[in-house]
């Protein structure tokens, strides 16, 4: 199975109409300060490996950059962290700063079609294992009986999460996946989700 | 091509065995006994097969006082149902013999195919292409066989015959089919058929759940599942098929052999047992977590009429048990409904309550509590329209007269046919007696009441699944 570049990933996820946070992809210093000031402060910067990387745990991600100085302090810090962890990036990436909860969407191929998989995200999916499975396609309904399900519906609730972003991503992800056979696995994860909107940071796609 | 008529198969006028054995302890000699004798080992519900059997050895000239023949074609009359067990080797050749014969379904016992490998698999592909061209369904390679006891038919070498019931068992593993037959003897349950598909080379899961579907004998599908070939079409034929009876499954491997080393997050949760439970889900099939779930549920659902709303009284004339028993439903999300002022009335009313009966739900008619005033607390709470579901226990105290119990509750089911009761007469010798009577009349009984609030979610469960199809 094999990864993909980031501009592949993302005009996959945009032709089928999903919502991805304002994204480039850079390799110098230089291009990451334009790059953050056409996206606008503030930005995050993270690492972009075409394997399997966990961003986070190797020091990998730095959020709520406010400026073009703590941009290139950061970008240091994470040059230097990945000297340390002997981990090899092939870029970054610029994104923009979106604030909310972190769920998860994902698919896997089964032989009964794509499995798609709803969850909150972030590293909280892993430990509590808090995830609700249809079997595509999955309509609105059905999307809104996944997100219902889950233990942890209260937290998105509480939050004032909207839900109707979050049901479309689901129906989406399950159009998507039905149209392209050839994928394996996807992971939107984290997907960040608050009162207004839902915007995918991270896209996985293996083939 | 139009498919296969497996009637031949589950009712056939004439079997074939090929590979009759004059060994004891062969496959060959139990698959003729249990035809012959209807079991190895000899139970009250055993059947010997009544139509014409047809033992085919070519080195013996009778087999258990039976003409044996030395090929299939020998034989005059046509022949519908053939039972293959010689070696894997040999099985290619008496194939084409029945292809020649015209015979109308065939079950390959022998083992040696698929699941050795390669070489297996290349023959088993090539028997199969053999049979469909000549439109022959098979059942196997590498399986139990068939038990359809109101056709006297053990086409098998399982040890005995389970009692005749309505619930039918599609295994994909012959040995727990095996151990179930012998529960079954033990526990009086009733099966319609039984079925131990094996490497299912021809006919499939699916197959069986459209052929079942469509057989009156069948009131619910029981199904033990390691894996689905075809998902797709099972979900199809499975969402078609519980529109009109209930079908629930045990599948088996939970644990992920060999994680993979990278895998997306979504890899890593959606394991294979998640997949399938979700796909069942979808389908309309309930799923049971253990074996003794999988023949509880499915006692009840072949049995009582589907539980309309999710609103459930308790009766029991033991306190503890009564707070157990809704300990259980509440776990489960089963909802008790309060009892309303004007029941309270109708019970006081009967002047046979307890002074200390608990008056409300669970409704606690007190240890000393004879026939009568059970009678009045069945048939008060199934004539409330906002009660949907009744679960009645009965602990055995000295005063209990459990038979004419169990009559109460009998003839309260006559009267509200629509609504499910669910016994729970907890014991073991003494009420014995009066759990038969119950079972006899399609009255599930559980000795324990977490295994009732099971039985009671299964049919609010598919009470649901049926409301939204309307």
């Amino acid at each position: 199975m094999a990864f993909v570049s980031w501009k592949s990933l993302e005009s996959l996820v945009k032709v089928h109409g999903l919502p991805i946070a304002k994204t480039r992809f850079v390799s110098s210093i230089g291009a990451a300060k334009q790059s953050a000031k056409a996206i606008g402060y503030p930005i995050v910067l993270k690492i972009f490996s075409g394997k399997g990387v966990h961003k986070t745990k190797m020091g990998g991600v730095v959020s709520n950059i406010k400026n073009e100085n703590e941009l290139v302090n950061a970008y240091k810090k994470i040059k230097n962290n990945l000297k340390k962890t002997k981990t090899k990036a092939n870029g970054f990436l610029i994104q923009e700063q979106v604030n909310g909860v972190e769920i998860l969407v994902g698919m896997k191929q089964s032989n009964f079609g794509p499995a798609i998989a709803f969850g909150l995200g972030g590293v909280l999916v892993e430990i509590l294992k808090d995830f609700s499975l249809r079997i595509a396609p999955v309509d609105k309904k059905q999307a809104q009986d996944m997100i219902k399900e889950i233990k942890t519906y209260e937290i998105l609730k509480n939050k004032k999460c909207d839900i109707n972003s979050i049901i479309e991503i689901i129906t989406k992800t399950s159009k998507l996946s039905m149209k392209n056979k050839d994928i394996k696995e996807i992971d939107f994860n984290p997907v960040i989700v608050n009162n207004k909107e839902a915007k995918i940071v991270d896209i996985r796609i293996m083939k | 091509m139009k498919k296969p008529n497996l009637n031949p198969i589950f009712r056939p006028k004439s079997i074939a065995i090929l590979g009759a054995s004059r060994r004891p302890e062969s496959v060959g000699q139990s698959v003729l006994r249990n035809l012959v004798e209807g079991c190895v080992f000899e139970c009250e519900y055993c059947r010997p097969f009544i139509g014409k059997i047809y033992p085919i050895n070519p080195f013996a000239e009778e087999i258990l006082g039976i003409k044996c023949y030395k090929n299939i074609n020998d034989i005059k009359d046509s022949i519908d149902l053939v039972i293959i067990c010689v070696p894997a080797p040999l099985v290619l050749g008496v194939v084409k013999d029945c292809v020649k014969k015209k015979v109308n379904g065939v079950i390959i016992i022998s083992a040696g195919f698929a699941e050795t490998g390669k070489k297996g698999k290349a023959l088993q592909d090539e028997i199969v292409r053999i049979l469909r061209k000549a439109n022959i369904p098979l059942i196997g390679p590498n399986c139990l066989g068939i038990i359809h006891p109101s056709s006297n038919l053990n086409a098998s070498f399982a040890p005995s015959m389970p009692p005749q019931g309505n619930i039918t068992f599609i295994s994909q593993s012959g040995a727990l089919a095996d151990s179930v037959i012998d529960w079954a003897i033990k526990e009086r349950y009733g099966f319609s058929t039984v079925v131990s598909y094996g490497n299912r080379a021809d006919l499939d899961v699916n197959d069986f759940l459209e052929y079942f579907g469509n057989d009156e004998e069948t009131k619910a599908i029981t199904l033990y599942v390691e894996s689905i070939k075809d998902g797709k079409e099972f979900m199809k034929v499975a969402k078609k098929v519980a529109k009109k009876k209930p079908i629930i499954a045990l599948k088996s491997g939970r644990t992920q052999h060999g994680k993979k080393a990278i895998s997306s997050h979504t890899g890593s949760l959606a394991g294979d047992y998640e997949v399938y439970e979700a796909a069942f889900k979808q389908a309309g099939v309930l799923v049971a977590d253990t074996i003794e779930e999988l023949f509880d549920n499915a006692k009840a659902l072949a049995n009582q009429p589907v539980c309309k709303k999710n609103a459930v009284a308790i009766v029991t004339n033991g306190g503890g048990c009564g707070v157990l028993t809704a300990d259980y439903c509440e776990q489960l999300g089963i909802n008790l409904v309060e009892l309303k002022k004007s029941t309270i009335k109708k019970l006081d009313k009967s002047q046979v309550m307890h002074s200390a009966y608990s008056r409300r739900n669970p409704l606690d008619i007190v240890g000393d509590a004879l026939p009568e005033r059970y009678e009045v607390a069945v048939n008060t709470l199934l004539s409330e329209p906002y009660i949907s579901g009744l679960l009645v226990i009965q602990t055995l105290q000295s005063m209990t007269k459990p038979v004419e119990n169990a009559n109460i509750v009998i003839d309260a089911h006559k009267k509200y046919p629509s609504k499910p009761i669910i016994c729970v007469y907890m014991g073991g010798r003494f009420s014995r007696k009066s759990i038969e009577f119950l079972e006899r009349r399609g009255i599930p009984d559980y000795n324990d009441p977490k295994k009732a609030a099971l039985a009671m979610k299964a049919l609010i469960d598919r009470g649901k699944m049926l409301g939204k199809n309307h």
